[in-house]
C-alpha cells in the first residue's frame, strides 16, 4: 500500500527500476486527482464564443499551453451536463490526449486512419482539424465502443467520418498504401493513467505488457501498411512499460526495415523524458531514441509514450 | 448499418418537403445523402463516399441529419446546424433556461412571437440550432432529443 493505492509488487519492482523515472514523484502523481480538460470544438463554435458561454454560466478556463483549443476548467464535474456539452461544442478529454493527436500534424484534405479510434476523443480532435475536407476513417474491434465513438462524432458534428468494426490488424493487407496519416492509440496496460483508475495497479501483471505489446506490434504493422509513402503514423499508449512501446517500435524497425524512419517529435510547453534505450540487456534501434515519455509528475495529467514515424519511398523508387 | 444512397426521385421528393414546411431553399447542396433504415438520413462528403465504396464494409458513413417518414420530415440537431441560413418557416428561438430543458428532452411552451403553421419546429438558441420538435395538442413543443443526448433533468 502507498498512499492508498495498492500496487502489485511485480508493479513496484517495474517501476522502481524504469530508467529515467523519478520514482518518489510518480507514486506522488497516481495519487493526484487529475485536472478536469475540454477541448473546444471549432468544428461548432469558436473559443472565444464557447468561452464567453461558459464563463456566464459560472466556469473559469485556463488554457493549456501545448495544444490549440485545449482548457483546464473549474468547478470539476460540472461541464458533461451543460448544455455547451451536450450541443457538441466542447468534448471533454485529457490534456495529454489531446498532445497526441496535434503530434499527427493533420493537413486540410487528408485521408486519414484512426485504427483504434473509440470512444473517440482523437477522431474527434481529428475531425476539428479536417474542418471536413479529405475524410477520417474511425476504426474499433469492440462493438460497445463503438456506439461512444459513433455519438461522439455524431455530437462533435464530423461530417466526414467514416466508422467501421474491424480488427485493426487487418488494414494494411487490405488496404496498403491507402492513407496520409495514421494514429495507432494502442489499447495497453494504461500505466500512465494510474491516477483515473487505482485498479490498474492492483491487477497489472508483467504478462499484460508481454501480451499488449504482442497486439500493439500486430496493429502498429498493419497501420503502417496502410499509410501511403511519405506519410505520417502516430502510435502512442497511456502506458510505461519500454515493452508496449520502445520495444515495439524497435520491432516494426526491424519488421519494415528501410521503409519506416522515426521523425523528431516537437513541441512546445509541456515537460518530456527521453525514451528508454536499454532494456534487460537489449539495446533498441538508435532510432528510437526520437520517441518520447510524458510522465505524469511532468504533464500534471496522463502519462504518454508517443512516436513519429514516415513510411519512405524506398521501394517505389526503381 | 443499412446504407442506401437516396436515389434523385426520393430526394426530389424530400426537399420539396423541406421547402414547404421550413422554407428551406437548399437541401444539403454540398453533401451526399444516405437512408439507412427508419427513414433517417445521413450527410457526407463526396469524397468520403467515395472512400467508403473503396473500403466496402463499413458500419456508418457521416451523421444522421434528419429523418423523411409519411408523417413528417424532422431534423438531427447536426442536421439544423449544417442547414443554418437556410431554414426560413418554424424556428423557435428559446432562452438559455428553454433550451436546457429542451435538452433534457421536456416540452417547451410556445410564445406569442412564435409564428407557427403546421406540426413541426426547429428550435434555436443564440445561433445554434437544436432539432427538430413536434406540436403537442396541449399548445406545447415537444423535442426529438435522443436519449442518449438528453441532459438528465434534476
Ligand atoms: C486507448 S483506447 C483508444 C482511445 C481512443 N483513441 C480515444 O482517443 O478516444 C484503445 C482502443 O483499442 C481498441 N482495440 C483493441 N484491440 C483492437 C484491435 N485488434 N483492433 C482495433 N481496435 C482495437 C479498444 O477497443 C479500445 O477502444
Amino acid at each position: 500500500m502507498k498512499n492508498g493505492i495498492q500496487f502489485s509488487e511485480e508493479l513496484l519492482k517495474l517501476l522502481s527500476e524504469l530508467p529515467g523515472v523519478d520514482f518518489e514523484r510518480l507514486l506522488e502523481s497516481y495519487n493526484t486527482p487529475l485536472p478536469e480538460s475540454i477541448r473546444i470544438n471549432t468544428l461548432k463554435t469558436t473559443p472565444s464564443e464557447c468561452i464567453e458561454m461558459l464563463e456566464e454560466n459560472g466556469f473559469s478556463l485556463t488554457k493549456i499551453p501545448w495544444t490549440r483549443y485545449g482548457y483546464y476548467v473549474e468547478p470539476k464535474d460540472r461541464i458533461a451536463e451543460t448544455l455547451e456539452h451536450m450541443l457538441g461544442l466542447v468534448y471533454m478529454q485529457g490534456p495529454v490526449s489531446m498532445l497526441v493527436a496535434e503530434v499527427l500534424d493533420v493537413k486540410h484534405g487528408d485521408r486519414v486512419l484512426d485504427l483504434c479510434a473509440a470512444p473517440g476523443s482523437k477522431s474527434t480532435q481529428i475531425g476539428q482539424y479536417l474542418e471536413n475536407s479529405g475524410a477520417l476513417v474511425a476504426n474499433d474491434i469492440s462493438y460497445e465502443r463503438i456506439k461512444a465513438l459513433s455519438s461522439n462524432l455524431q455530437r462533435c458534428g464530423v461530417v466526414n467520418v467514416i466508422i467501421t468494426l474491424k480488427d485493426g490488424r487487418m488494414f494494411g493487407r487490405r488496404y496498403p498504401d491507402t492513407f496520409d496519416k495514421v494514429l495507432v492509440d494502442a489499447p495497453c496496460s494504461s500505466l500512465g493513467i494510474i491516477s483515473r483508475d487505482w485498479s490498474i495497479a492492483k491487477r497489472w501483471r508483467g504478462r499484460i505488457s508481454e501480451r499488449m505489446s504482442r497486439l500493439q506490434l500486430g496493429l502498429i504493422t498493419s497501420g503502417f501498411d496502410a499509410l501511403k509513402p511519405g506519410g505520417t503514423l502516430v502510435y502512442a499508449t497511456c502506458t510505461l512499460h519500454p515493452l508496449e512501446n520502445e520495444w515495439v517500435i524497435d520491432q516494426l524497425l526491424e519488421r519494415r526495415s528501410g521503409k519506416a524512419k522515426l521523425l523528431e517529435i516537437k513541441i512546445e510547453g509541456i515537460k518530456y523524458s527521453k525514451p528508454i534505450v536499454e532494456w534487460n540487456g537489449d539495446f533498441f534501434h538508435p532510432e528510437v531514441s526520437k520517441c518520447i515519455r510524458i510522465y505524469p509528475y511532468q504533464s500534471g495529467a496522463e502519462g504518454f509514450f508517443i512516436s513519429k514515424i514516415t513510411k519512405t519511398w524506398a521501394d517505389y523508387e526503381a | 448499418m443499412k446504407r442506401e444512397r437516396i436515389d434523385k426521385s426520393v430526394r426530389e421528393k424530400i426537399e420539396q418537403e423541406a421547402r414547404r414546411v421550413y422554407g428551406i431553399r437548399s437541401f444539403f447542396n454540398d453533401y451526399e445523402l444516405f437512408m439507412s433504415g427508419e427513414g433517417k438520413i445521413r450527410a457526407t462528403t463526396r469524397e468520403t463516399a467515395e472512400l467508403a465504396e473503396y473500403l466496402k464494409k463499413v458500419d456508418s458513413v457521416g451523421v444522421y441529419v434528419a429523418k423523411y417518414r409519411r408523417w413528417g420530415l424532422t431534423f438531427s440537431i447536426e442536421g439544423s446546424q449544417i442547414l443554418d441560413g437556410v431554414i426560413e418557416r418554424n424556428v423557435i428561438e428559446l432562452t438559455r433556461e428553454e433550451a436546457k430543458r429542451w435538452m433534457t428532452g421536456a416540452p417547451v411552451e410556445l410564445k406569442p412571437e412564435h409564428k407557427i403553421e403546421g406540426k413541426f419546429v426547429v428550435a434555436k438558441y443564440r445561433r445554434f440550432y437544436l432539432g427538430s420538435g413536434v406540436m403537442g395538442r396541449d399548445g406545447k413543443v415537444y423535442p426529438l432529443i435522443p436519449k442518449w443526448r438528453r441532459i438528465p433533468s434534476e
